[in-house]
């Protein structure tokens, strides 16, 4: 018997020893290991250009917000029958898709942002400190921009500001903070960033975020934190002072021609005096730049149905006007008719037809039009057109409305004339004047406050309208629901299907849509989340 | 004395283990030599063992001292060497197997019958079908005479007189007594046993256990009515075999994945397949396709914890035992096995004729349609009631060719036994241009390298190639309904009017694309697409074993399994993935994929058994293993091919495009023991426990420990029982025990960097973007299945009645779920240990043998099983969770899938169907309009829009719209109880296999009806023929709703959820083996025909009720164009030389 113990005991001593070199498998010589990552230049690039990624998210830029998420409010509505009984519509659930999707990207940009921010200052990396401050100061602005996003949709979410671990399960159900506490995580992120980022004129394009980028992302959010619901009014001053910064570099100029914009928008090019910050988008998805290819002009351009034409370019044409948008603008306003396209197209081949004299409201969006795309052959499912985020024509008129807003709350230090002149040079161009002499056509001096202000809001809207910002405006300036209602009652009879979309997008609008339910989803991972008022 | 007793417990151990010994009887045929002078009696044994192999034991004494003087064998048998050796000693001999015993002839006996008077008697022992039968043990009853049928099944015996009785007994066969009479040969026809099941052996992992001394569950598959089943791999044909085995396969696609369920899922997110052991291989992700199933011996099942616990972490979905045949002590036998026969769709489905499909474009859109239709070839509509439509369903099924055909040669002698198979598969699916292909081989050997030394080798290499386009799948992301192949085939246009058009030329049919959404004539389609993938595994398992010191064996098992599964796809111009367009920049594509996975073992295994007396004995088992998987993924893909014509060849000619490169590799180390004590066969305790060590955990979670009891009573020995006489045999178990589960990746403890995203700040090429999308979880451990189970056997009326009864309870806690994470944290999921399932389930087996006369015999098994899946918790704080299957855009982001605590996996949720708005929900207007009644609900359009005839739901929170906050639990995901009957019936020489399978309870989700009846996007397309009577105002009905009247999109209701229960005449043979005169010089010769997939009885409205074409454990019964089930009807022989 001894020498069956003595077998045993060296078998499982043999496999013992053994045992442990067996199950040693090391997972670095399979996967990359995050842990041991984020050691030099290119490295730290590469996570900068997955926390840029996000924008072009398919449920983001890439699709969902030009025009799928009702964010145009009173401008237009979306008529498309993917997106029926959707947030599309203003049907808003807690458990709408596009909600969480849009909730669970801007996430998990921050979080990519959180993890490069923790690895961008280790002494290790070999590179140049002003190249070094530059991307950390693009990881802050995105994340900034991702909170902002998230603030002014759901109202205070959870803040975190490192990098997710899995350590206990517990750590990662976080409560939700004020709508304040973020917002001041926002200015925070943006002040330093706007120190650490290279001028604009240092970079070459707009998909590239700058110190004017900062500067005029921090008046936006400075004028959000002045409106509704935080009503921090001083907030104004401090708007128009960060806007200011962006028009003292003294780079800045509209591009002469609006539509001009969009059109390099659609050819890939950029004019980053005007165009200070937008996502861009690349190709037509061939091979493997599927994620890299958008939906502009695809969504929110002139409906074309058939995929035999490549001259023009499928579009679901997914956003039309409203009557009141398309009558705000002057005749001799040459926004107009490239804002709201005056034309539709059938047939294969490709007929163009101007639009009669029905309403307004069946008239498609024309901002991003796919024939002005270069890039062939046309997808019909990628564009490669970018989508702005932050124009120079935006940073003058919020200095406008900043100014005007500042003086009116008796802060010292600012001139009405400044606020006439910013939105002048927008007025002036939109004629195809020259935006830096005074034209009596166009020119607005000599107005009191509130229609000063409401100038500035229907400038707004007929300068910047389909560019996903008319709900927030709205939403601040406290218009939301009396402007939906308005448009909705102007809507005419009829039982078209478009009509139907407008009374339906209209119509469901509710006070309570100022704000996003949060996810039905999070509220069941998370229970320490607490549902928004309403839903 | 410490030889006396070593001989005895050798004796007893000799008769305990008979029926394990006879199946390495070894041939009589074993010659000695020898010449030997003065020698003790024990040192001629010895060299006669040496020369023979054979053991020779003596009782106590017996041979103790005794020399021989001078002795001489030249060529002897065994017999006559046993008698020269014996002569005139006073000792006897028999011979079990390969021991010899010998014994003092009793006082009485050499008085009454010296060895000089018996009787020589011979003969030879056949079963049923004539064949020889070797190894049979033949007794003179009443004495300890023995003797074995050699290879030949030839016997000699000694008998004291003429009224000697022979007993014959053999395992597995009914014992037969004979007088011996006048006759000096006989010839002995044994019969297979009824009770054959309790008698045989059945392994139940690391080792072998006689039937009746199992104390867990485990089942077995009948493999001769299994293989009766005209399949190509066995899990094909295990539905409804075995109580509490759950098998589905997705729809009828060849090659088409099948799922396997023991006693219900654990998992939620992980797999729930089984561990599959091959010839003692513990294989994860095992191919069943590569084994014939001709080449498979034996199948059990291992359910309860007691009896998958020594399989520890991988036991908790059940461990699936296959045993492949070997070679038998024997003359070679050649055997052949073939069919040919055919496959078609078990059905079809009925489409509008000709006339009904151009009223119904009429009513759908008049002026254009009255101009294709009517004007243009100048008919009237009634003119189409004499028009011969075309059904697609025929031109894209065919009647498919299947040929299967095995042959192997299997024999042995003492030393060696082998086993040589091949067979070869060629079968064609039942859509063009789909079906299979294998090739197949197998080697087995076992040597005895000396009595105490064996060695084992197995090899099976197969290549098998699965072809044909994947029918459940989308060809395209745009409007993806309209370009799953069974979608064109329903819809395609069945009349064509325009001479500009040929139907079954065009790619496209021009009067019906005009928009974005191209349907792609099915037929051409289907002929142009490859899509190929070729499988080769070779599995060599090796192993040996070795007796030493008394009672020990040391088992030793290596094992390599390697597969490289090929895929091969080529998209040409012709077809929807190849054909250029704005939708498809890729232009003619290809790709190419090798996926290589090598599995390796390493087991060692000791065995120690011992009787301790005569009514205590036991066995215990240590053991040690390791084992280990690598593998790797390659796949490029080309696009903008020209050249197409040189198909995948043509590859190198396109531009590069996404080029994929993985690899991975786990390990697992293991000790393991069981410990059987057996009280008198009354008795039986079982423990076992398992320590596993696994690489895909961290270091501090590495290791689990799986301890199991069970404990069994056989009632049916104990006195109050062998009381009542109808009771041949009954048993009582109960056991318990824990296992586990470690289906995660093999890193996904790691936070690994991604590099699957692109982006430019440049505005030139993007570059790659690497992104960490596996947040890891270091502290993820093992996943754990207790269980209980309670298990009742009763036998009655001499075995003719056999019913087998098991409850069983299982919780799963911490269960490795895939589980749901805050979206704040930036990740959507990690693997975590939260959750808590539980299973409990009743499963009946009832076998009886019916009805047994001289030429008529009727056996059947039943067994029905049923699993109540009930989930305990899921991640902390979630009380449900949605499940959506991706299907087509307006339904990806409706959730179908409810799995909420409390409730099982998956149930359906949506809203209830109620008929269509009638008149009388509407008001009407001056204009002559109608508009809805205020109280009316709508369906989720606008009240405006919702005209009488329109599909209407019901309002549940009555808030007079229908919309997410109407969805309820509308049916069960999972059925309520499954089952089959078998059933055997022979006269004389006919057979006739009848197998029928069930399923009961389960929903499906037929969405083919959502688009082919009613035809929500109003498109130039046929309908099913049920559509004729859609509602219009002549016919105002509750069940179709009117053209256009289809409501929201996006939206299930129980309109299209049906009952899923079907009962399947699943398998028929009927065979006729030829009498032995008719076929001089062959062995056996069997002609039959089989069937599959016969009849089935469902109210299922699709095409076959076994379907899940978006399976997995939260989204089951989903049925979007589904591969048909395919009726197979075979003819084939088998022979025997």
């Amino acid at each position: 018997m001894k020498t069956i113990y003595k077998f045993l005991l060296l078998a499982g001593l043999t496999t013992h020893i053994s045992c442990n070199k067996i199950l040693d498998i090391k997972p670095e010589e399979y996967v990359i290991v995050a842990d041991d990552y984020y050691k030099n230049t290119a490295q730290l690039k590469g996570a900068l250009r997955g926390t840029y990624a996000i924008l072009a998210d398919n449920v983001l830029y890439g699709s969902s917000l030009l025009g799928r998420m009702g964010l145009e409010a009173d401008e237009g509505y979306e008529s498309y029958v993917t997106d029926l009984t959707t947030v599309g519509d203003y049907s808003v659930f807690a458990t709408d898709g596009k909600i969480l999707a849009y909730y669970r990207s801007f996430y998990r940009g921050i979080n990519r942002a959180n993890l490069l921010l923790e690895n961008v200052d280790n002494e290790e990396i070999d590179i140049d400190e002003v190249e070094r401050n530059h991307i950390k100061g693009q990881a802050l602005f995105l994340r900034a921009y991702y909170y902002f996003m998230l603030v002014n949709k759901f109202g205070g979410v959870p803040i975190t500001l490192k990098a997710t671990r899995l350590t206990n399960n517990e750590d990662l159900k976080i409560p939700r903070s004020t709508t304040k506490e973020v917002y001041d995580i926002v200015v925070a992120d943006l002040k330093q960033a706007a120190d650490l980022l290279k001028p604009i004129d240092q970079i070459s394009t707009g998909a590239e975020a700058s110190k004017s980028a900062a500067w005029g992302m921090l008046a936006r959010v400075c004028l959000y934190m002045a409106g509704e619901p935080l009503m921090e009014t001083a907030k104004y001053a401090e708007a128009a002072e960060w806007a200011k910064k962006v028009i003292d570099i003294g780079f800045h100029a509209l591009n002469p021609s609006y539509k001009d914009i969009f059109i390099r928008y659609a050819r890939d090019e950029f004019d980053t005096k005007e165009s200070i910050f937008e996502v861009d988008f690349w190709g037509n998805g061939t091979g493997i730049y599927t994620s890299t290819g958008g939906s502009v002009g695809r969504i929110n351009g002139v409906a074309y149905p058939a995929v035999e034409n490549d001259t023009v370019g499928y579009s679901v044409g997914a956003v039309r006007s409203s009557s009141w948008l398309y009558n705000i603008y002057s005749v001799d306003d040459l926004r107009r008719d490239w804002a709201i396209a005056p034309y539709y197209y059938t047939g294969t081949p490709r007929v163009y037809t101007l639009w009669g004299t029905g309403t307004p409201f069946q008239r498609y969006a024309g901002k991003f039009r796919r024939e002005s795309e270069t890039l062939r052959p046309k997808s019909t499912t990628y564009t490669p057109q970018n989508f702005p985020i932050l124009r120079y024509a935006d940073v003058l008129l919020m200095y406008a409305e900043a100014v005007n807003e500042a003086i009116e709350r008796t802060s010292a230090g600012f001139n009405r004339e400044d606020a006439y002149e910013a939105i002048n040079k927008v007025r002036r161009r939109a004629i195809g004047a020259s935006q830096t002499e005074a034209n009596s056509w166009v020119d607005i001096t000599d107005m009191l406050y509130a229609d000063l202000r409401d100038e500035i809001k229907d400038e707004r809207a007929r300068e910047l309208c389909f560019e996903s910002l008319r709900k927030n405006d709205l939403v601040r300036w406290g218009d939301f629901y009396n402007n939906m209602k308005y448009i909705y009652s102007l809507i005419p009879a009829g039982t078209s299907s478009y009509l139907v979309d407008a009374r339906t997008y209209y119509g469901n609008a509710l006070p309570r849509d100022v704000i996003w339910p949060i996810p039905a989803y999070e509220l069941g991972v998370n229970r320490k989340m607490i549902q928004n008022v309403g839903w | 004395m410490y030889i006396q007793k070593n001989h005895a417990v050798k004796l007893a151990l000799t008769f305990m283990f008979i029926g394990l010994l006879q199946l390495n009887a070894i041939s009589l045929a074993q010659r000695i030599s020898l010449t030997k002078k003065d020698v003790l009696l024990t040192e001629l044994f010895k060299e006669i063992r040496r020369q023979s192999g054979y053991n020779v034991l003596s009782t106590a004494g017996a041979v103790q001292n005794q020399r021989i003087q001078s002795i001489t064998l030249k060529d002897a048998t065994i017999n006559e060497a046993m008698d020269r050796c014996l002569a005139g000693l006073g000792l006897e001999y028999s011979v079990v197997d390969k021991n010899i015993i010998v014994s003092k002839i009793k006082k009485t006996s050499v008085k009454e019958h010296t060895p000089q008077q018996s009787i020589a008697v011979t003969g030879s022992v056949l079963n049923e079908e004539g064949n020889p039968l070797p190894a049979v043990s033949i007794q003179v009853k009443g004495t300890q005479i023995r003797a074995v049928s050699d290879a030949q099944g030839k016997f000699r015996i000694n008998v004291p007189d003429e009224d000697a009785v022979l007993r014959f007994s053999y395992v597995g066969y009914s014992p037969q007594e004979k007088r011996v009479g006048n006759d000096r040969a006989f010839t002995i026809k044994l019969s297979k046993s009824i009770a054959e099941l309790s008698e045989v052996v059945v392994n139940i992992g690391y080792g072998e256990v006689n039937r009746g001394d199992i104390t867990g569950s485990v089942s077995e598959v009948n493999m001769e009515d299994l293989t009766k089943a005209p399949v190509a791999s066995f899990d094909e044909a295990l539905a409804g075999r075995i109580a509490g085995v759950q098998v589905t396969s997705n729809s009828g696609q060849p090659g088409d994945e099948i799922n396997i369920t023991i006693r219900g899922g654990n998992s939620i997110t992980q797999s729930n397949a089984p561990l599959y052991v091959v010839d003692g291989f513990p294989i994860e992700e095992f191919n069943a396709s590569a084994l014939n199933p001709d080449d498979i011996e034996s199948i059990s099942v291992l359910k309860d914890a007691s009896a998958t616990a020594i399989y520890g972490t991988r036991g908790a979905n059940g461990v699936i035992i296959v045993e492949t045949k070997k070679g038998k002590i024997g003359k070679p036998v050649v055997s052949y096995n073939g069919y040919l026969g055919y496959h078609q769709p078990t059905k079809k489905i009925d489409m509008m004729n000709a006339y009904d499909f151009v009223r119904y474009q009429l009513d759908r859109d008049y002026t254009r349609m009255y101009d294709i239709y009517i004007t243009r070839p100048g008919y009237t509509l009634e003119d189409y009631k004499n028009a011969d439509p075309v059904d697609w369903q025929d031109q894209i099924f065919q009647n498919a060719l299947a040929q299967n055909h095995s042959l192997s040669l299997r024999g042995g002698n003492a030393q060696t036994r082998y086993s040589f198979s091949g067979n070869i598969v060629k079968q064609e699916g039942v859509i063009i241009n789909s079906g299979l292909d294998r090739k197949q081989l197998r080697a087995s050997v076992n040597q005895t390298v000396t009595p105490k030394l064996k060695a084992t080798i197995n090899i099976n290499f197969s290549k098998n190639s699965n072809f044909g386009q994947t029918v459940a799948e989308e060809s395209s992301s745009a409007n993806s309904y309209a370009t799953y192949l069974m979608y064109r085939v329903w819809g395609y246009r069945p009349v064509n009017t325009n001479n500009d058009i040929d139907l079954f030329e065009d790619l496209f049919d021009d009067d019906v694309s005009t928009s974005s959404v191209l349907v792609m004539n099915p037929v051409i389609s289907t002929k142009n697409e490859i899509r190929q993938q070729n499988q080769t595994s070779l599995n060599v398992n090796t192993g040996i074993t070795y007796d030493f010191l008394k009672d020990f064996r040391l088992h030793i098992r290596g094992g390599y399994n390697y597969r490289l599964t090929r895929d091969e796809a080529f998209n040409n111009s012709k077809t929807y993935r190849g054909y250029p367009s704005p939708n498809n920049l890729n232009g003619v594509n290809g790709s190419f994929r090798d996926i290589q996975r090598m599995d390796w073992v390493n087991e060692n295994t000791v065995t120690y058994k011992k009787r301790i007396n005569r009514d205590n004995q036991f066995d215990v088992l240590v053991g040690a293993t390791a084992q280990g998987t690598d593998s790797d993924n390659y796949r490029f893909v080309s696009i903008n091919i020209p050249h197409e014509e040189l198909g995948l060849r043509a590859l190198e000619m396109g531009v590069p495009n996404s080029i994929t490169s993985s690899a991975s590799k786990n390990s697992l180390v293991s000790f393991l023991g069981r410990a059987n004590y057996n009280y008198r066969s009354k008795y039986l305790f079982t423990a076992s426990f398992r320590a596993d060590g696994s690489s895909k955990f961290a270091k501090e979670n590495r290791w689990a420990y799986f301890p199991s009891g069970a404990f069994a009573w056989q009632l049916g020995k104990e006195n109050f029982m062998k009381k009542l006489g109808f009771v041949s045999d009954s048993k009582l178990r109960v056991s318990y025990g824990v296992t586990g589960n470690n289906r995660i990746g093999d890193f996904i403890r790691m936070m690994t960097v991604d590099f699957g995203d692109y982006y430019s700040t440049s505005g030139e090429i993007p570059d790659y973007a690497n992104t960490i999308n596996n947040l890891g979880n270091s502290n993820v451990r093992w996943e754990r299945t207790s269980q209980v189970d309670v298990g009742y056997e009763l036998s009655l009326f001499k075995k003719r009645i056999n019913i087998v009864i098991d409850a069983y309870k299982k919780v799963t806690s911490d269960l490795l779920l895939n589980a749901n994470l805050p979206y704040s944290t930036g990740f959507n999921t990690a693997i975590q240990n939260v959750g808590k399932i539980q299973n409990t389930g009743l499963e009946i087996s009832l076998s009886t043998t019916n009805i047994k006369t001289k030429d008529f015999s009727w056996v059947s098994d039943f067994n029905i099983a049923f699993n109540r899946n009930k989930i305990l918790a899921l991640t902390d704080g979630e009380s449900s969770l949605l499940s959506a299957v991706r299907f087509t855009s307006n339904y990806n982001g409706t959730s179908l899938y409810l799995a909420k605590v409390g409730l099982p996996v998956a149930s359906f949720y949506g809203v209830v169907w109620d008929g269509n708005y009638q008149y009388e929900d509407f008001d009407l207007k001056a204009d002559g309009s109608y508009s809805l009644k205020s109280g009316i609900p709508t369906n989720g359009n606008d009240a405006s829009v919702i005209q009488p005839g329109d599909i209407k739901y019901v309002d549940q929170n009555g808030d007079g719209v229908v919309n997410d906050k109407d969805l309820v639990i509308i049916g069960r995901g999972l059925p309520v109880h499954i089952g089959g009957l078998n059933n055997n019936f022979k006269y004389k020489n006919f057979g006739l296999n009848v197998f029928f399978q069930w399923s009961y309870g389960n929903d499906i989700m037929n969405a083919n009806r959502l688009m082919l009846e009613g035809n929500p996007a109003n498109r130039h397309m046929n309908q099913f023929a049920t559509y004729k009577n859609r509602w219009t105002p002549e016919n105002q009905n509750d069940e179709y709703y009117r053209i256009g009247g289809a409501g929201p999109g996006g939206v299930y209701s129980t309109r299209t959820l049906e009952d899923g229960s079907f009962l399947r005449l699943k398998t028929v043979q009927l065979n006729y083996t030829f009498p032995k005169k008719w076929i001089r010089g062959i062995s056996g010769l069997e002609a039959y025909a089989s069937g599959q997939n016969l009849l089935t009885w469902s109210s299922y409205s699709g095409m076959d009720p076994e379907v899940s074409t978006k399976n997995s454990i939260l989204t089951p019964g989903f049925d979007y164009s589904a591969y048909a089930r395919n009726r197979i009807m075979t003819l084939g022989v088998k022979l025997v030389l």
